[in-house]
């Protein structure tokens, strides 16, 4: 008598605990590829590249995403970065990656994405180094500003 | 065995309670006063913390021999173009006395494409948000305002002005926000209402507010504001919260260090009534260790006593001090801490409590007060029995 509602309740634990592990699956957080840092969805260096089929990957910062795919570990069409003084996403094609200066990311001295005609400002302001452009920006670059 | 002694210790402050009374009254008053100053200064800094949440990022200010003025609007468009800038607001408010109240209220005018109510921080206690338009004449005030002048939805309210082009302004509703200080003194009505009655001339603002897309770069902005707008003062949020932050801790100080005095006479009072054994309570111990308590258990006992009458006064004390703050609206004390509450009216106060300074006060009071009791009745209990019995 007491056999099969034994067996319903087992049943419904089993149940419960795959969705709870099933909802905290789809909670988990975002992860940078390269350096395994928490990707705040909020943060203002969140850095994604867009890969083949839309692939979409996210990154901590622009440098960890030039990292990654300037050392040949994801094929990329794309990068999308937040500039730096509006806040809004942006094709990297479109904008200066600035090196040097007191602006830094949450991994450290990182390269800021930057309109193109408000870059002279943020050198001035920032006595940042010097500015690039996307197709500029190769492993050795990127070697540097780590070692700032 | 713990609970035995417990039970002991209750029937020994049960039997000696005018020393209770003595010993728990000085501990009430003490800590009464010190959680009071830490309430109201808690209170006070969330409040300036709400505030600054409601700042714009910057806020431009022209000044003419030292002293606020009224900017153009045109000025405006000099910030625009600055990086990081969203947008930039010309603000139209001002501040009217009202005899009735004998305190400014700030009448705060508000223009498309902006909500009258997201101006104030505010959600609608009653009534509607006013129609914007020249010819509307009507106006939103805070609750606590509209109690304070016994106005209802409907009521009109001629505000005293030099100007006679002024419109009386009918009261359409009433608003809450995160801000005691703006449901206590904002009225909101149509920039041209507000114009009026502050007799400011077209073209001219109070101030302008300046929105950043990212607060990061404030101090660049705020230095080539300075640049573009020689004379202008600029008003930084973080450099504003943190005025007020160092000005109520500094104010809290100087209450502190004036009550410092009676906190101590009153601590000095209660831990010489507390660290003194009495002939019978020295028979006590005596009959005690006799009958064959070990002197641990004798100073169980007497701790237990110390900690009963320490935390009730304790818990007293913090209890009184949160009425005075909060109920009563802290008498005495808020003119010492709050700057402006001579010109503005009297806002409630919102309670914010920290626990840890709760746990240090408590501490600080009950652990001295605990461990002088302790010292004589550890005196006592090593003696001979025989020998304190005999005299």
């Amino acid at each position: 008598m007491t056999s099969p509602m034994k067996r319903r309740n087992l049943f419904a634990g089993a149940l419960g605990v795959a969705l709870l592990h099933l909802a905290s699956g789809c909670t988990r957080e975002a992860r940078c590829k390269n350096c395994g840092m928490r990707v705040d969805p909020a943060s203002a260096w969140k850095a994604e590249l867009i890969g083949p089929g839309s692939l979409l990957v996210v990154f901590d910062t622009p440098r960890c995403a030039l990292t990654f795919w300037r050392t040949g570990r994801q094929a990329a069409q794309a990068l999308r970065v937040i500039e730096y003084y509006d806040r809004q996403p942006r094709d990297g094609a479109e904008l200066r990656f600035v090196i040097g200066g007191d602006v830094l990311g949450p991994m450290g001295p990182d390269l800021v994405p930057v309109d193109a005609g408000r870059v002279s400002k943020f050198i001035q302001d920032h006595r940042a180094d010097r500015a690039l452009q996307l197709a500029e920006i190769t492993s050795e670059v990127l070697a540097g500003v780590g070692s700032q | 065995m713990k609970m035995s002694i417990l039970a002991f210790a209750l029937r020994a402050v049960a039997r000696r309670k005018a020393r209770a009374f003595a010993l728990g009254g000085g501990l009430v008053f003490a800590v009464a006063l010190l959680a009071a100053v830490v309430f109201l200064t808690e209170s006070l800094r969330a409040e300036a913390e709400r505030a600054r949440e409601a700042h714009s990022d910057i806020v431009v200010q022209k000044l003419v021999g030292g002293r606020p003025s009224l900017i153009r609007f045109d000025e405006a468009s000099k910030l625009q173009d600055i990086p990081s800038v969203r947008a930039v607001t010309a603000r139209v408010w001002g501040y009217i006395f009202l005899p009735s109240l004998q305190g400014n209220v700030t009448v705060v005018g508000t223009s498309l494409p902006a909500s009258p109510l997201s101006v104030a921080n505010g959600v609608l206690a009653e009534g509607r948000d006013i129609a914007q338009g020249k010819d509307a004449h009507e106006m939103i005030v805070g609750a606590e305002l509209a109690r304070f002048l016994g106005m209802r939805p409907g009521d009109e309210l001629g505000l005293p002005t030099s100007n006679p082009e002024a419109h009386a302004l009918k009261l359409v509703g009433t608003f809450r926000s995160s801000l005691d200080l703006y449901t206590a003194d904002v009225i909101l009505c149509d920039e041209s209402d507000a114009r009026a009655l502050l007799a400011l001339p077209s073209g001219e603002a109070t101030d302008l507010a300046v929105t950043l897309s990212n607060p990061k770069e404030t101090r660049v902005v705020a230095r080539t504001i300075t640049e573009r707008l020689p004379g202008a003062r600029v008003i930084e949020r973080d450099l504003l919260a943190r005025v007020h932050h160092l000005s109520y801790g500094r104010r809290a100080g100087f209450v502190l260090g004036a009550a410092i005095p009676a906190i101590l006479a009153l601590l000095v009072l209660a831990w010489d009534r507390a660290s003194g054994l009495g002939p019978d309570e020295r028979r006590e111990i005596a009959v005690l260790k006799a009958i064959g308590w070990s002197t641990s258990e004798v100073l169980w006992a007497k701790l237990f006593e110390s900690l009963l009458v320490g935390a009730s006064a304790t818990a007293l004390g913090l209890l009184l001090g949160y009425a005075w703050i909060f109920w009563l609206g802290a008498p005495g004390l808020r003119p010492a801490l709050v700057g402006w509450s001579v010109l503005y009216p009297r806002a409630p106060l919102t309670p914010a409590v920290d626990v840890a300074q709760l746990l240090a006060i408590s501490l600080s009071v009950m652990g001295p007060f605990a461990l002088l009791s302790i010292v004589p009745a550890w005196r006592a209990a090593t003696t001979d029995p025989l020998e304190t019995m005999r005299t």
